[in-house]
């Protein structure tokens, strides 16, 4: 139990930090480490990624990093993006998308290492996001500082792929919605981050019902997840405040690319 | 409402949710404790959870009546619950504000939550 529960408390830190859910640490540690069968670490994940994001958030949301706006309108594309992943999960070999998504993740690692230490420049307002009064500000070292939102349809597109993963995979599906804000909508890097974080949780939830009933969701073995993961989830949003965004480019990239070779791995073992 | 007041409501209903769900299961797990558990759970071996443990109902009646897992199994149901009261939340702060772009939005999502939480997907 101090195991799961401290190995909870790095989950909820690299996610708070990330805007990931923490799965991935979650997983390995219950299945690999200490044996518990794989539909209980399911169950526990899921309960990993609601207490990241709802702890974090609080913290992320009241401190003006959390774009609402964008949270609530990019929502609309994932919770369907991942009702309809999970009525295509059946028509779709889940093998080949993993290898896929895995090939994707580990470019954007790539990707992120290079231009590494930079955060997005301030871009020219786009006129959809401007009607749509995504525009925003958020606090850095600096002072307040504003930003604009660029290609709202591309974004929610890549959303979509991204709840539709999710759905189809059975994972969270947080290093998309992050690449998508940050790559595809030039959003700042924080700003990203933490709003990603903010969504995963309603993702999350929409699928919980299921597994709760399945029987996937025990006491025992959640309540030191539980209470791991919001601890670290408060001391990562502690950190992520003053954290430089260089840094946590860095984390996130060495994330992705672990992500992404988990799900290359899985994918052409035929483990989907 | 400003934005500024839509922030701290929808961080004090985040904040307030985790901490219910932390304090009910930590009370769970203090009880857990006390009443011994049994021998140790094998969990290497998946037997899903009795029915009073998977529906909402059931956790709720089994936590009423003081079983330890049913106030964990509570306080987990409670955790789950935070976003999508939080969605709730903001379609009421929108609508109060007559923000009606932004109520439709919010109102969308709602509803695609409650349709996958019906539907079991």
């Amino acid at each position: 139990m101090a195991i799961v529960a401290a190995g909870s408390i790095g989950a909820g830190l690299l996610g708070s930090l990330t805007g990931l859910g923490g799965g991935i640490i979650v997983i390995p540690l219950l299945t690999l480490a200490l044996g518990v069968d794989i539909r209980y670490a399911i169950g526990a994940s899921l309960v990993s990624v609601i207490a990241t994001s709802s702890g974090a958030a609080a913290a992320y949301v009241r401190e003006g990093f959390v774009n609402i706006r964008i949270g609530m309108f990019l929502e609309v594309a994932t919770v369907s993006g991942a009702l309809l992943g999970a009525f295509a999960a059946a028509y779709i070999p889940a093998s080949a998308i993993a290898v896929v998504f895995g090939l994707v993740l580990l470019y954007s690692a790539y990707v992120g290492i290079r231009g590494y230490g930079a955060d997005n420049p301030v871009v020219a307002p786009d006129n959809l996001a401007t009607r749509l009064r995504m525009n925003g500000a958020y606090p850095s070292a600096g002072g307040v500082r504003l930003y604009n939102v660029r290609s709202v349809v591309p974004g929610m597109g890549l959303m979509a792929f991204a709840g539709i993963l999710s759905g189809l995979l059975g994972i969270g599906s947080g290093a998309l919605k992050v690449i998508a804000m940050d790559r595809i909508m030039k959003i700042p890097f924080k700003v990203s981050t933490t709003t990603s974080n903010f969504m995963i949780g309603v993702t999350a939830a929409a699928g919980a019902g299921v597994y709760l009933n399945r029987g996937y969701v025990d006491p025992v073995v959640d309540l030191p997840v539980m209470l791991g993961v919001l601890a670290g989830s408060l001391v990562g949003s502690r950190i992520l405040t003053k954290a430089r965004t260089g840094a946590l480019r860095v984390i996130f990239a060495i994330v992705i690319a672990l992500v992404g070779m988990e799900m290359m791995y899985k994918g052409l073992s035929g483990r989907f | 409402m400003t934005d500024k007041r839509l922030e701290l409501l929808i961080g004090a209903t985040l904040r307030i949710g985790v901490i219910a769900a932390a304090v009910l299961a930590a009370v769970g797990g203090g009880f857990l404790l006390f009443s011994g558990v049994p021998s140790k759970p094998d969990f290497g071996r998946f037997l899903g959870e009795p029915a009073y443990l998977t529906t909402v109902a059931g956790i709720f009646r089994s936590a009423f009546s003081g079983n330890a897992r049913g106030i964990i199994q509570l306080g987990l149901v409670v955790l789950i619950s935070v976003p999508i009261v939080r969605v709730a939340v903001s379609l009421a702060a929108f609508a109060f504000r007559k923000d009606w772009l932004y109520s439709a939005v919010t109102a969308v999502v709602l509803a695609l939550l409650v349709v996958s939480l019906a539907t079991g997907r």
